[in-house]
């Protein structure tokens, strides 16, 4: 019950927040700040609902940047309207995420997270190889959405923010919380309890790949500009794995706290102490993983 | 009197790499009969429940279940269509509960039951089991007993028609034991059938209408326990052939 009435009061502040930057000084910066939070709480909520099966992805830059150039191009060379480029993005991100989970999710820990690596890496290189649609490393710019109004950009975040808390929740009530628990403790006994595990992870894969695949059409349509080193960063999918770590993993809370957390430590730290703080960053991980393996929220929970 | 037969495995070989763990294994289990399994360390038996199960595929061979060819199904399909098995090395799911434990087994397995039915199924079945003062406990951390009889009742939440259990004597006290035999005698009497891989003896004789002895992953002998612990070829598994090196 207090959970209860915690989340849907988290959620009633996030959703007044611009409300409350409005009369901050610098609220322009706050703004910027809080959608890029959001945007990496949902990263972290897609990263950590597939890991609950067991499969631990580097594919999220590789379908962020897929997302981001789609929109870009549907964009900017075809003259498309925002909305369609990003439906016509995720469509892509979902057949893309299919064929790759089908080809590489009977591979585990260390190859899939390998394999998914390298298709990260095979896009990027692929979009900077590609000159003639992608203009290669130069980039590419195209039009923003709701002319570069943050408030509005926000509230579409949110509400992105509110569907995805609502997927990986329903995940966690239903029957897939058993199936993916079960998967991830032990495969073969899954199997054998009846539990299709292929078709379960690939499902899951494809709905992970197309959120991140959508924050990558955001991404284009905030900034109006991308280039291949900042959209197939592999840092993103870092940072939403850390995030998942920091805030305690296979669960709702975890990846949001992580997120919340994490993002203000690394805006605090970028801006005071500048190149040096990937150092302390990286630091809070280790300490992390070493002595809280259950992410903050384990402290708490323990009490 | 006519019995119908359930599952049929006809010549079932399994290699693994150059090593041959089970080679031209042929079994009949007759619906509501309880065949034993039985064979010296490493005669191929878990392997066998395996190639049954569908963990690995077989190498050669076929199996047949309610007159259906089975061999190129995978594993949760065998399972929905009605084969249940547990392991010799118990697994239960870490981060899950004795009650999640059979829960899943009750959502995924045969009648795939919608998740309040499932709850409601597995309370019924710890009850049943024995183990609903441990349905809070996380599977693991059970003492032996339990973990097996988690075994069985993760298992037998997927409604199977046939039961496949891999040792679940072993380590059992005399007492436990004795409850074990009762309980597979009541999943029989429910009407499952059931394959059993045991080492001990006694409990053999009691429960199996029939008997097959692997040894080096082939069958040696089957029929009624009385004639096959007769059998020299027996004997010589178990006890070693007279020789002199
Ligand atoms: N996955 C595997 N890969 C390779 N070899 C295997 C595998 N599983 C079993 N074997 C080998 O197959 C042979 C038969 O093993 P199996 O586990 O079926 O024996 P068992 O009759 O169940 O023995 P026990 O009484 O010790 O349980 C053994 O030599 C074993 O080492
Ligand atoms: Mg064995």
């Amino acid at each position: 019950m207090k959970k209860k009435i915690l989340s849907y009061l988290g959620i009633f502040i996030v959703a007044i927040f611009p409300l409350i930057a409005y009369f901050m000084p610098g609220t322009k910066y706050f703004l910027q700040v809080s959608i890029d939070i959001l945007m990496y709480t949902i990263l972290a909520l897609s990263w950590d609902m597939l890991v609950r099966t067991g499969q631990a992805s580097f594919a999220i830059p590789g379908f962020y940047g897929l997302g981001a150039y789609v929109a870009a191009i549907f964009t900017k060379t075809l003259g498309f309207p925002i909305i369609f480029s990003i439906i016509i993005a995720l469509l892509i991100s979902s057949i893309v995420a299919w064929l790759l989970g089908y080809l590489t999710l009977r591979l585990k820990g260390m190859y899939f997270a390998i394999a998914t690596l390298a298709f990260s890496l095979i896009l990027m290189t692929l979009v900077i190889q590609l000159k003639d649609i992608t203009h290669g490393s130069e980039g590419i710019s195209t039009i923003t959405m709701f002319a570069g109004n943050k408030y509005m950009i926000y509230y579409l975040i949110f509400i992105t923010f509110v569907i995805v808390i609502g997927i990986s929740e329903y995940i966690q009530r239903s029957k897939y919380w058993y199936s993916f628990t079960a998967i991830r403790t032990n495969e073969q006994v899954a199997k054998v309890m009846g539990i299709n595990t292929v078709r379960q992870k690939v499902v899951m894969f494809v709905i992970s790949a197309m959120i991140a695949s959508l924050i990558g059409t955001y991404e284009t349509f905030i900034a109006g500009f991308i280039e291949p080193h900042s959209v197939f960063n592999l840092s993103i999918g870092v940072m939403a794995l850390a995030m998942v770590i920091f805030g305690g993993i296979y669960s709702t809370i975890g990846p949001i706290v992580g997120a919340v957390i994490l993002k203000i430590i690394d805006e605090i730290l970028s801006t005071t102490i500048g190149l040096g703080y990937m150092i302390v960053y990286g630091l809070i991980i280790v300490i992390t993983i070493l002595y809280l393996p259950k992410g903050v929220l384990g402290i708490w929970q323990k009490k | 009197m006519a019995e119908k037969i359930i599952l049929e495995t006809r010549g079932i070989t399994k290699y693994f790499g150059g090593l041959r763990a089970v080679y031209n294994i042929s079994l009949k289990l007759n619906e509501k009969n309880i065949l034993a399994i039985i064979g010296p360390n490493g005669a191929g038996k878990t392997t066998t429940f395996n190639l049954i199960s569908g963990v690995f595929p077989v190498s050669s061979g076929n199996i047949i279940f309610e007159g259906k060819d089975i061999t190129k199904t995978n594993p949760a399909e065998r399972c929905h269509l009605g084969i249940g098995r547990t392991f010799q090395i118990m697994q239960p799911f870490e981060d899950m509960s004795v009650l999640e434990n059979i829960t899943t087994g009750a959502l995924f397995g045969r009648h795939k039951y919608s998740l309040k039915e499932a709850k409601q199924k597995s309370l019924e079945i710890a009850k049943r089991f024995g183990l609903f003062e441990y349905k809070d406990f996380v599977g693991s951390k059970l003492p032996l007993a339990y973990r097996k009889k988690l075994e069985i009742a993760r298992a037998y939440a997927t409604s199977p028609k046939v039961m496949l259990l891999d040792e679940v004597m072993e380590g059992l006290n005399p007492a436990e034991a004795r409850e074990m035999i009762e309980t597979i005698f009541s999943l029989r009497d429910e009407g499952i059938s059931i394959i059993m891989i045991d080492h001990i003896m006694f409990t053999i004789k009691e429960l199996a209408d029939w008997v097959i002895v692997m040894n080096y992953g082939e069958k040696l002998t089957e029929g009624k326990y009385d004639d096959v612990v007769k059998s020299k070829e027996v004997i010589e598994a178990y006890l070693g052939k007279e020789e002199t090196c």
